[in-house]
């Protein structure tokens, strides 16, 4: 039998795991993948959906991974959130949006320097911030594993980013 | 006798098997050229710029690794030499600094997560620079997305001498 891998991440896990699924499989099994690999499923697996790296729409779990566009280490991700409320603050001004869980930190960040006029060259001056936090997550992180369900909302400032000195 | 294996190789194996380095290499941020312990050579991807290379080598020093910090120096593999001064990332403040010549002959890159750079006189980056820190639990990927982040960064201009 001919497998594939996968990079999966998923709800509140700070990992990329890579699991191997079978390739003729059908996008359930990635759930199962992904138990095998240690994630902990914190509940009824009918819960989960899952979603294509910076897909819109959770993909139907009953068809086959290539009808469902996902290859030979593809990024995937599984969460109970249907989708993220994500708030960014930047110089006294807030903007909002509902993201779906398996949205990248480069794709909020491009979203949010846009909504905040920022040219390109000043947005990779910028960094995404957990609010109340020091913790910037990298660009190829999913922001759902920065959330738990039921709480599907995240806040980032946005912040320069400063030379290391002294 | 072949020589065995030490730990920290094994686990430095390990990690770059694991997700986030093989996600950053299937993503060309970065690829691994060379293992011979406790020396790792890994090149960076680069954005492109006038006269630039595609990518930087890095020659890192993993001794007693993940618990002690790595450190890495800009590196020549045709040669196996540190790389020349003129050839090193250039650009404004934030690169300029973090690959400076003017600091211990250039033998580390000047930030945080690097152990020789993090020495007793730079305490105060705990508070200025945290999530650039080194924590051992996690992999070499952390200091690689600092370096992939300043050689993509508007920062960088191209080697110091093009």
């Amino acid at each position: 039998m001919k497998t594939i891998e996968l990079f999966i991440q998923m709800e509140g896990v700070k990992d990329i795991i890579l699991a191997r699924v079978l390739q003729n499989g059908l996008v359930k099994d990635i759930i199962h993948s992904a138990k095998e690999h240690g994630l902990d499923l914190a509940n009824d697996e009918s819960l989960y959906t899952i979603f294509i790296e910076d897909g819109e729409e959770a993909i139907n779990q009953d068809i086959s991974l290539e009808s469902a566009g996902i290859h030979q280490r593809g990024h995937v991700h599984i969460h109970r959130c249907k989708s993220i409320h994500v708030t960014v603050n930047y110089n006294a001004q807030q903007i909002t949006r509902n993201f779906s869980p398996s949205t990248t930190v480069k794709r909020v960040k491009k979203w949010a320097t846009k909504e905040f006029n920022l040219t390109d060259e000043d947005a990779t001056e910028h960094a995404l911030q957990i609010v109340g936090t020091t913790e910037r997550p990298d660009e190829d992180v999913h922001i759902g594993t920065l959330v738990i369900h039921p709480a599907c909302r995240i806040s980032f400032d946005l912040v320069a980013k400063i030379r290391v000195e002294g | 006798m072949q020589e065995e294996m030490k730990l920290e190789e094994r686990v430095f194996r390990n990690h770059i098997q694991r997700g986030p380095f093989q996600s950053g290499e299937t993503g060309g941020r970065w690829r691994l050229i060379s293992i011979q312990w406790p020396f790792v050579i890994i090149a960076v991807t680069a954005a492109p710029r006038p006269n630039g290379p595609s990518e930087y080598a890095f020659r890192f020093d993993l001794t007693n690794y993940p618990q002690w910090a790595p450190t890495a120096r800009p590196w020549n593999p045709e040669c196996a030499t540190p790389l020349e001064d003129g050839k090193r990332p250039h650009g404004g403040p934030r690169v300029t600094m973090a690959f400076r010549t003017d600091w211990k002959n250039g033998i580390a890159l000047y930030f945080p997560c690097d152990r020789e750079a993090m020495d007793a006189a730079h305490a105060g980056w705990r508070t200025t620079h945290p999530w650039m820190l080194w924590s051992p639990s996690g992999d070499i990927t952390q200091y690689l997305r600092i370096v992939y982040d300043l050689l993509n960064s508007s920062d960088y201009k191209g080697p110091r001498s093009a």
